[in-house]
């Protein structure tokens, strides 16, 4: 832990899709963390050559904890170049994984963290798009485990 | 926009299949992941997207010579349509450097062809880029079912309908049959990588 961070940024002209392709692309091995003023918490993906392997978002581990981090759509970034010593808890492709995460996004069954938009709060009704408050209680949830 | 991985020595390109929801948008990905089999290097993702699928491989073109010292790999995409896969189809079309669209020749999906490549217009020029301008090429799907006896669009209204302004190459095809999709495969890798020659201005 605490290598040299050799990339970092904000989510909002990165986003997560985007550092899974060039992280990917560069084989990197390392770990991305996630930080958002919406959750307490920072997400984290480990990398090895370039391929996801573990995950952590508070209380969900491995995939799962990917999928949620897609939720994310404000924040910093910052990957840092370093040896693992984590279990492989994932084993899925990196493209099915980018693009299973945001047809999940799509289909409302990952939750949204970040500030709500006019159009989302109006078309709520059956969405799961989630606004502050309600991050914020997941964060508080997530700080209980 | 290509990827330039100067570190693999390999220029990265994408090329997304896009078309109204059943045209044969993954069944020409599926043909050319069968029948390139040794072109590609990685295994086939293919997602489940409501009514569609969402399949991404990456082809490497054989014959193709290199690009500057550098060999060429081209990510194949197709696109969900519906809208609600907007986050999807954003990735998906970010960057793209070249497109070919699939037109259903069925009769009754005249007006599915027409609302899908407005669609595509319109959703390339929120990644800033024009329909006019992208390397494009048009193939006009499932001209087999005519020996059904099904009903299906002339060649010269497709052609009317999708083609008057646009001007670009199209390819009759029968994606079930494999007929047509390496044509039109071929004609798009070229156009694409003719289209980064100058925009980089490369030289041969």
């Amino acid at each position: 832990m605490g290598g040299k961070a050799v990339l970092t940024g904000n989510l909002k002209f990165t986003s997560l899709a985007d550092l899974f392709q060039i992280i990917g692309g560069n084989n990197s091995t390392g770990t991305l963390r996630i930080t958002s003023q919406y959750v307490p918490q920072p997400g984290i993906v480990h990398f090895l050559k370039g391929n996801p392997v573990n995950a952590a978002n508070g209380p969900l581990k491995g995939l799962d904890a990917v999928y949620s981090l897609f939720g994310r759509t404000e924040g910093n970034f910052e990957f840092s170049e370093e040896k693992l010593s984590v279990e492989h808890a994932i084993k899925k492709n990196r493209m099915e994984i980018v693009l299973d995460a945001l047809r999940m996004l799509d289909d409302g069954v990952i939750e949204k963290v970040g500030p709500t938009t006019a159009d989302e709060l109006l078309s709520k009704k059956g969405t799961k798009s989630r606004g502050r408050t309600e991050a914020r209680t997941a964060g508080d949830q997530g700080a209980c485990h | 926009m290509a990827i330039f991985n100067a570190k693999d020595r390999i220029i990265e390109c994408k090329l997304v299949y896009y078309g109204p929801g059943r045209c044969g948008k993954t069944t020409n990905l599926e043909y050319i992941y069968k029948a390139f089999h040794k072109q590609t290097n990685s295994e086939m993702v293919s997602i489940n997207t409501m009514g569609d699928r969402t399949l991404f491989f990456d082809f490497l073109p054989m014959g193709l010579g290199k690009i500057r010292d550098c060999d060429v790999k081209v990510q194949l995409y197709t696109v969900p349509g519906q809208s609600r896969y907007r986050s999807t189809r954003k990735m998906v079309l970010k960057g793209v450097d070249g497109v070919v669209f699939v037109a259903d020749s069925l009769e009754i999906r005249r007006k599915a062809n027409l609302l899908s490549l407005k669609d595509l217009a319109e959703n390339l020029k929120e990644e800033g880029k024009s329909i006019f301008n992208i390397p494009l090429v048009l193939q006009y799907n499932k001209r087999d079912l005519e020996q059904q006896g099904i009903p299906i669009l002339p060649l010269e209204t497709l052609e009317q309908d999708l083609n008057s302004k646009l001007k670009v190459p199209h390819h009759p095809a029968s994606a079930l049959k494999g007929e047509g999709v390496g044509s039109t495969l071929k004609e798009a890798i070229l156009l694409t990588l003719r289209h980064l020659q100058k925009e980089l201005h490369w030289t041969k």
